[in-house]
C-alpha cells in the first residue's frame, strides 16, 4: 500500500465516522495560521479543543491552512483501517509499538498503548487525521496538550519549533524556561503567573526561530501536588478521568481562571534554565548558550518523534540570538518572578 | 606521501553537535544520550568535525590552548577513547591530513584544561518508550511482510 492511499483510507474512514456522527467544528489561529478541528461527533473535539480555547478565533474569511480531522472508534463504530505498516515494538511497557513515518510530504505515526492513537499528516494539502481508539480514553496529559506530533510536523518545515518549555512575560518580551521535567520549569511559570506577569505556556510553546518569537499554543498547565498546594487560590484543577494513573499529574487552566494573563506572542528575551540549588533566594546568572541548548533541543527532539535533525537546527537558531540565563532556585519563589521581572523591563 | 593513520570523523548517521560560545553540544539521536564538551574538548571535537588524525587534534589543540601538558597525547587519546565508547566517532580509512590555516594562533591561547565529555542519560527512557524519534528524508514506513 503506497502512502496516498494510507491517507485516502484514514480520509474515508473520517468521513464515514462524520457522517454517522455530525461534524463538530472548532476554528482558532494559533501563531497567524487559521486551523481548523472538524470532529466526527463531540467526543474527540471534547478532548482536544480545551487546550486552544484561549486562542482566538479565525477571523472571517481567512482561509484555514491546516485541517485536522478527529474521529474515535469506540462512539463511531469506525475501525481504524488497515494501514499495512509494520509495528515496530518499543522495550519499554508491554505492547507499546509505535510505527512513524515520514515522506513525500506525508507522516504518520501510530501510539498503541495508552492513547491508541494515529496522527498522519500530509503536507501538500494542509490536511491531517487523528484518529483514536476511544475518546474517552485520551489521558490527561494528551489533553493538556493534544496533537503534539502533528503540530511539529507542520510548523517545523515553516520554521517553528514545537519545543518542551514554558514561557511568561508579557506582549513585550517574554522568557522561554527550558530544562528536564522537575527542574522547576512550572514552579517557575506558576509563581510568576502568582506576581501579575503574563502566561504563554507551562510544558510547550511554539518558537519562531527566526523572529526570535515565541507563541502560546495551549493554555493548560500539568499540577504537581506541590503546585496545587502552593497556589489553591490559582488553579482549579481538572477531575482526574477514571482511568488515571493515581501518580498522574493534575491539569489546570491558568488562562481559563486568569483571561487577563493571557499572551499570545511575544518576542523572546532571554532562555532560562531552571534549577533547584536551595537557599533563600532565587538567582538569575549568565550563562553560555550552550547550555540553553542542552536544555531545549535533546528534550524537545526526543518527545515528539518526527525530524529531529530540523528541530535542532531551530533550536540551534532560536538560542544563538538572545541572552541564556540560569535560574538558581531558592526557597522564595517570589524572588524568582522579580528576577525575571527584571530581565523583562530591561530595554531590548 | 601521507602516512596511513588513524583517522576518526564525527558519526554522521545519528550524531548530531553544534559549538556555542565554545562548548559543543552533541546529541546522539540513536540512543538519546546528550553530552557537552568544553575548552580543549570542544576544540577538540571541532576538529574531528573536519575528520582527523591524533597528530592533527594534538596539533590544532595545542596552537589555541596553553600551557601545553608534556602527554598532551595521552591526554587527547583518553578524550578520543571516550568518544569512540560513547559512539560518537567512528575511525575511517584515511590518510593524515594536512595542517589547516588556522587564524587562531593569532590570538592569545585559552586555558588548558583537560578534555573531558560530560555525559547526560536522563532522556534514555523516553526512547525505550518511543523507540522511533528520529525518521529522515528515507521515511520509515516498513511494509508488513506478506504472511
Amino acid at each position: 500500500m503506497s502512502r496516498g492511499p494510507r491517507f485516502r483510507a484514514l480520509l474515508d474512514a473520517a468521513d464515514l465516522a462524520a457522517q454517522r456522527l455530525g461534524v463538530h467544528v472548532e476554528t482558532f489561529e494559533l501563531a497567524g495560521r487559521v486551523i481548523c478541528l472538524e470532529s466526527a461527533g463531540p467526543g474527540v473535539l471534547a478532548a482536544v479543543a480545551p487546550a486552544f480555547a484561549h486562542l482566538p478565533r479565525a477571523a472571517e474569511g481567512k482561509p484555514v491552512e491546516l485541517r485536522i480531522r478527529l474521529f474515535d472508534t469506540a462512539s463511531s463504530g469506525v475501525s481504524l483501517p488497515d494501514l499495512g505498516l509494520t509495528q515496530v515494538t518499543g522495550s519499554g511497557a508491554e505492547g507499546q509499538v509505535i510505527t512513524p513515518i515520514i515522506s513525500d510530504g506525508g507522516q504518520s505515526f501510530v501510539l498503541h498503548g495508552y492513547e491508541q492513537a494515529v496522527s498522519y499528516l500530509d503536507h501538500a494539502s494542509g490536511q491531517a487525521v487523528l484518529a483514536v481508539a476511544d475518546a474517552a480514553a485520551i489521558p490527561p496529559w494528551d489533553r493538556a496538550c493534544p496533537l503534539r506530533a502533528l503540530l511539529t510536523w507542520w510548523f517545523a518545515p515553516q520554521g517553528l519549533l514545537l519545543a518542551h518549555g514554558a514561557a511568561v512575560g508579557s506582549e513585550d518580551g517574554a522568557v522561554v524556561l527550558v530544562g528536564r521535567g522537575g527542574s522547576g520549569k512550572s514552579t517557575t511559570s506558576l509563581a510568576c503567573l502568582a506576581a501579575g506577569l503574563g502566561f504563554l505556556g507551562d510544558d510547550y510553546v511554539l518558537i519562531d526561530s527566526e523572529a526570535t518569537r515565541v507563541w502560546s499554543i495551549y493554555g493548560s498547565a500539568k499540577l504537581a501536588p506541590e503546585h496545587l498546594a502552593r497556589y489553591p487560590e490559582l488553579l482549579r484543577p481538572d477531575e482526574p478521568l477514571a482511568l488515571d494513573p493515581p501518580d498522574a499529574k493534575a491539569v489546570g487552566w491558568p488562562l481559563r481562571d486568569r483571561p487577563t494573563a493571557r499572551v499570545l506572542s511575544a518576542p523572546i528575551r532571554a532562555f532560562v534554565v531552571p534549577g533547584v540549588v536551595g537557599g533563600p533566594i532565587c538567582e538569575l546568572i549568565p550563562q553560555a548558550a550552550s547550555r540553553a541548548l542542552m536544555a531545549l533541543a535533546p528534550l524537545t527532539m526526543f518527545q515528539t518523534p518526527g525530524d529531529s535533525r530540523l528541530a535542532f537546527e531551530l533550536a540551534i537558531a532560536a538560542v544563538r540570538t538572545v541572552p541564556s540565563l540560569e535560574l538558581r532556585l531558592g526557597d522564595d519563589m517570589t524572588t524568582a518572578a522579580f528576577a525575571l521581572a527584571g530581565i523583562l523591563n530591561e530595554e531590548p | 606521501m601521507a602516512n596511513s593513520v588513524a583517522v576518526w570523523v564525527v558519526q554522521p548517521e545519528w550524531v548530531m553537535s553544534e559549538i556555542l560560545d565554545g562548548e559543543a553540544v552533541i546529541v546522539d539521536l540513536r540512543s538519546g544520550r546528550y553530552h557537552a564538551a568544553q575548552g580543549v574538548a570542544a576544540t577538540a571535537w571541532s576538529v574531528l568535525g573536519r575528520g582527523a588524525d591524533l597528530g592533527t587534534i594534538v596539533r590544532e589543540v595545542s596552537a589555541v590552548h596553553a600551557p601545553v601538558p608534556f602527554d598532551v597525547e595521552v591526554r587527547i587519546s583518553a578524550f578520543i577513547d571516550q568518544l569512540l565508547a560513547a559512539e560518537l566517532i567512528v575511525e575511517v580509512a584515511g590518510s593524515a591530513a594536512a595542517p589547516t590555516a588556522d587564524s587562531s594562533r593569532n590570538v592569545s591561547p585559552s586555558p588548558w584544561n583537560d578534555p573531558v565529555l560530560e555525559s547526560h542519560d536522563d532522556l534514555e527512557d523516553l526512547l525505550l518508550l518511543d523507540p522511533v524519534h528520529d525518521v529522515g528524508a528515507d521515511g520509515w514506513p516498513q511494509i508488513a511482510p506478506p504472511k
